[in-house]
């Protein structure tokens, strides 16, 4: 039982503002930072964190989605195309989440959390260096990009340039983009580190359109687990209310200085946060065979 | 688009606040957090009436959850009005999914009572 205090419920206002934050930096929904924070230190039922999370990713999404909207970064021709890819993945994922053992989910989930995080300490420099040099432009499209129209442009405010960009590998994309609904629909996150990830690396998306375009989409994956959640009655309103309220505070404000950051401070940090998830997520996979290894909430 | 947005953030801010504020009033002492279930619709809309705490939270979280819906509603709308046929089959399709799962979360919860 969860008892409600005065300083409960400050204590989850704080810390969804400091999810929201970051969330907004990095276009994911900030679920992976509460589902933990919600079940370690408040002791929350998993079940009930899970669902808390989701309806405040939607909160998140809203609230940020709407800003990078306001400054043009988004591509929703984009969005709208992945979004079918991530929905599917979401609804995918809550029936899979209750036939495979959890462990193997939460290694699947692991090795590719560290694919990522490799990929974005080894591409830090490049993304600079492509938007400088126009290369964002040249890539030839592929078919889907072309007959859709997936091509986008968004004005940098730290590099002070305007950045046009090709879309390619739009099946891989979807593909990863499916996983990555499958991840949101199991774990209570938005998916957004891997939208982000398959939007940037193999659908060249300069990394800030990447982060503006999933913040926009994660909104729409959660809903489905959202509503599946909802409808069984497992939303606990009263850890829900402080909790969209950090997180829309903590959006808000990341949002709107996002731009004026260089992409290659994002990139990094970005690196380190998903580096912890992969760490947390083969801790989860190893606490299935009762070794337990610390996890930093 | 936009507007759907920040409508739905506005108003389930504001809802959350109000719903928050007259929690702290009608429970001075700290209570335990059980699950809202409400046996009805119109069991529901007499609390909300009443302005019971529980049910104003509820009433925040359904706008929430309602405002991805509208947008992806609203943008098969623009492009039919647009005649965008490959978006409106593209947003269609992300609103059909949104709806199967509403109805697999229904079937659910009558599964386990």
């Amino acid at each position: 039982m969860i008892e409600i205090t005065f300083g409960f419920l400050v204590l989850c206002f704080f810390a969804a503002v400091f999810a929201g934050f970051f969330g907004g930096l990095f276009g994911i929904g900030g679920g992976a930072i509460i589902v933990p924070f919600l079940t370690v230190y408040m002791g929350v039922p998993i079940h009930q964190a899970i669902a808390i999370s989701l309806v405040s990713v939607i909160a998140t999404s809203n609230a940020g989605g709407s800003s990078y909207l306001e400054q043009k970064i988004t591509n929703i021709k984009l969005a709208m195309y992945l979004e079918v890819a991530t929905t599917i993945g979401a609804l995918v994922g809550s029936v899979i989440a209750l036939l495979l053992q959890s462990w193997i989910l939460f290694s699947i989930f692991g090795i590719l959390l560290c694919y990522v995080a490799i990929s974005n300490f080894k591409s830090r420099t490049m993304e600079e260096s492509r938007i400088a040099k126009n290369s964002f432009a040249s890539v030839k499209q592929d078919r889907i990009s072309k007959y859709l129209g997936l091509a986008g442009t968004y004005y940098d405010a730290s590099q002070k340039k305007r950045v046009d960009y090709q879309v390619n590998g739009a099946a891989v994309g979807a593909a990863i983009s499916s996983f990555a609904g499958i991840t949101a629909g199991l774990l209570g996150v938005g998916g957004g580190i891997v939208k982000v990830a398959a939007m940037n690396l193999s659908m060249n998306v300069p990394l800030k359109a990447a982060v503006a375009t999933s913040k926009f989409m994660i909104g729409v994956t959660a809903a489905v687990g959202a509503l599946i959640f909802f409808v069984t009655g497992l939303v606990n309103v009263y850890v829900l209310a402080p909790i969209a309220l950090g997180t829309t505070l903590g959006a808000t404000v990341s949002t709107s200085i996002m731009n004026r950051l260089r992409s290659y401070a994002l990139k990094v940090a970005f690196g380190f946060l998903v580096t912890y998830l992969a760490y947390s997520m083969f801790a989860q996979a190893l606490a299935s065979f009762g070794i337990m290894l610390p996890i930093l909430g | 688009m936009y507007a759907v947005l920040v409508v739905g953030m506005l108003s389930s801010t504001a809802i959350y606040i109000f719903g928050l504020i007259l929690f702290i009033f009608q429970n001075p002492n700290p209570m335990q957090a059980t699950l809202v279930r409400y046996g009805s619709m119109s069991d529901f809309v007499v609390q909300l009436i009443a302005l019971r705490a529980s049910a104003i939270l509820m009433l925040g979280t359904i706008v929430l959850i309602a405002t991805p819906i509208t947008r992806v509603f609203l943008s098969v709308l623009v492009f039919a009005a647009n005649r965008d046929r490959k978006f409106v089959i593209v947003t269609g399709s992300v609103m059909l999914i949104l709806i199967v799962s509403l109805i697999l979360g229904y079937f659910w919860n009558l599964s386990i009572g």
